[in-house]
């Protein structure tokens, strides 16, 4: 009776270093995890994988540091897959500490495709006012971004020579921890049709289900394992694929103990009924 | 008149952009062009009055040596911190935003990089731990309801793994066992038959068909995902967004005035 009522009431400090260990150990190995490819993330490689060589695709910055695990290796991934099918990308953010994420993903990747500044890439930078951005860029980008975030002046970027508004965009991915993929749905795509791809933490993902079958999202990653699917799909594997096993090991942990602390429960109830 | 502008100007502005947002034809489609710069401009200078009311808040508990007075040293240190590494690496290279700055100790990329970065990661991180430790406390399979959000929960779980699924599958065959059981004993026939049933299928089947099972969990967790919770989520949904426009509506209309109730 009383190691099934300590069951029940295991001290949350063991709780916390199991879950250092089970968090750790998968780290320490590189452990192979072949997985299924989800439709959310399959729709969303394929939306970026048949445009056409020179098209422009967006990417917003609308996370953090916060949320760095799960949504930085979405934008690495995708970045990495657009350059290497010659995509010409546009970076912008509505959450100002978290765009220097997507400016180092996008030097990075620029770096190992050899693409320029300014030809093939820009960084917008940030501009306050979220809604009043995603309704503007619709009709024309410069009247919010005259500059991109050196200060040079758009209309001296090649890039941006024929990019205007959304007309202009092939695909706008939406890399978030909070609500802005369903604001750029409802203000990018409900008025300008704008195709969008949604990349948000697993918490997040769930909300974004509905819009995902009526069609206005076209693709959705959810969380790290969205992350790690994209990564197998454009087979370059990197921070969600090594961080999976850990993910997974600590999901089998909390199983294991809510299973732990229900049966446990029961048979303390029982034993109880019985003692009386 | 205290009350009376500001309502009158939120009806203004109100009804004008409802009414640009749908004649998108000139001249109001430029009109609506210009508020929304003007909205970018405004929402630019409430980050200027976060900036100040956040420096004279925890400048004044620093000055009077107020409680944790310390940690608002520790917030203006790491914000006028930034602001000189920003400025530093601005002059230096033209723009905060250089990743050369990464490898200067000082370098606008260098603190967000290496200070920023695992500050926010490790508040967010901690979240795992409080994770599983309420979901130890609180996810009892007590009554039916908590037995069906339990199964979905750790079905959902299961369908995200990447290995273990089959001795996860069985994990959740034991709960599903041990509940039926406890419930046939204190005589909850129906229920406890169903639930011991269930889980010692699931069992037998685990343990027969392994690669099935495997190959299964994450097409089950989408279709938990698409639909069960994506009809929740729907109605939500719709429940919010209606009450968003008749909360609009109300302002508009001056009805709802609790944003000027300190005038």
């Amino acid at each position: 009776m009383k190691f099934l009522r300590w069951l029940t009431k295991i001290d949350r400090r063991i709780v916390f270093l199991l879950m250092i260990g089970v968090v750790l150990v998968p780290m320490l190995f590189d452990i192979p995890i072949p997985f299924e490819v989800g439709d959310p993330a399959q729709n969303a490689f394929n939306a970026i994988d048949t445009l056409q060589p020179g098209s422009v695709i967006m990417l917003s910055v609308d996370y953090d540091a916060t949320s760095y695990p799960e949504c930085q290796p979405m934008i690495v991934a995708i970045t990495k897959h657009a350059f290497k099918k010659n995509l010409r990308i546009a970076l912008l953010g509505n959450i100002p500490t978290g765009l220097p994420l997507g400016q180092e993903a996008l030097e990075r990747a620029a770096t190992d495709f050899g693409k320029t500044y300014g030809t093939d890439y820009v960084n917008l930078g940030y501009r306050p006012g979220v809604v009043a951005i995603m309704v503007g860029i619709g009709r024309e980008i410069r009247d919010f971004y005259q500059e991109d975030y050196r200060g040079t002046n758009v209309d001296e970027l090649p890039m941006m020579a024929d990019v205007h508004n959304y007309d202009d965009i092939a695909v706008l991915v939406s890399f978030a921890h909070g609500t802005a993929v369903e604001s750029w749905i409802a203000y990018a795509g409900g008025r300008f049709g704008q195709q969008i791809i949604g990349g948000v933490t697993g918490v997040v993902a769930p909300d974004l289900y509905p819009y995902l079958q009526s069609g206005q999202l076209a693709g959705l990653l959810g969380g790290l394992k969205g992350a790690s699917e994209y990564e197998s799909l454009i087979e370059k594997k990197g921070l969600a694929s090594r961080g999976m096993p850990a993910q997974s090991t600590a999901h089998i942990l909390i199983i294991l103990l809510i299973v732990i602390g229900s049966v446990a429960e029961f048979a303390l109830k029982l034993a109880e009924r019985r003692s009386k | 008149m205290k009350r009376t502008l500001p309502l009158i100007i939120t009806f203004v502005a109100g009804v004008f952009v409802v009414g640009t947002f749908f004649i998108p034809r000139e001249p109001f489609g430029s009109l609506e062009q210009r508020m929304l710069v003007w909205y970018s401009i405004l929402a630019g200078f409430t980050l200027l009055l976060g900036l100040d009311s956040l420096i004279k808040y925890h400048g004044r508990k620093v000055a009077r040596r107020e409680k944790d007075w310390f940690f608002s040293l520790v917030t203006l240190i790491g914000l006028f911190g930034t602001l000189a590494a920003g400025i530093f690496t601005w002059a230096k290279y033209g723009t905060p935003l250089e990743l050369a700055s990464l490898g200067e100790i000082g370098g606008f990329f260098w603190v967000y990089k290496w200070i920023m970065v695992p500050l926010q990661g490790t508040m967010f991180a901690l979240l795992a731990f409080f994770i599983a430790s309420a979901a130890y406390r609180a996810f009892r399979a007590r009554t039916f309801d908590a037995t069906l959000l339990l199964i979905a929960a750790i079905l959902v779980m299961i369908g995200r793994l990447t290995m273990g699924i089959v001795p996860a599958t069985i994990a959740l065959a034991v709960l599903l066992v041990a509940a039926g059981v406890y419930r046939l004993i204190i005589r909850k026939f129906a229920f406890g038959a169903i639930l011991t049933l269930v889980g010692v299928a699931l069992v037998v089947l685990v343990l027969i068909f392994p690669q099935e099972a495997t190959r299964l969990a994450p097409q089950v967790q989408e279709w938990l995902m698409s639909v069960p919770q994506t009809a929740a989520r729907r109605g939500i949904l719709i429940g919010v967004t209606l009450g968003m426009i008749a909360m609009s509506i109300r302002i508009i209309l001056g009805i709802e005035r609790t944003y000027i109730s300190s005038t």
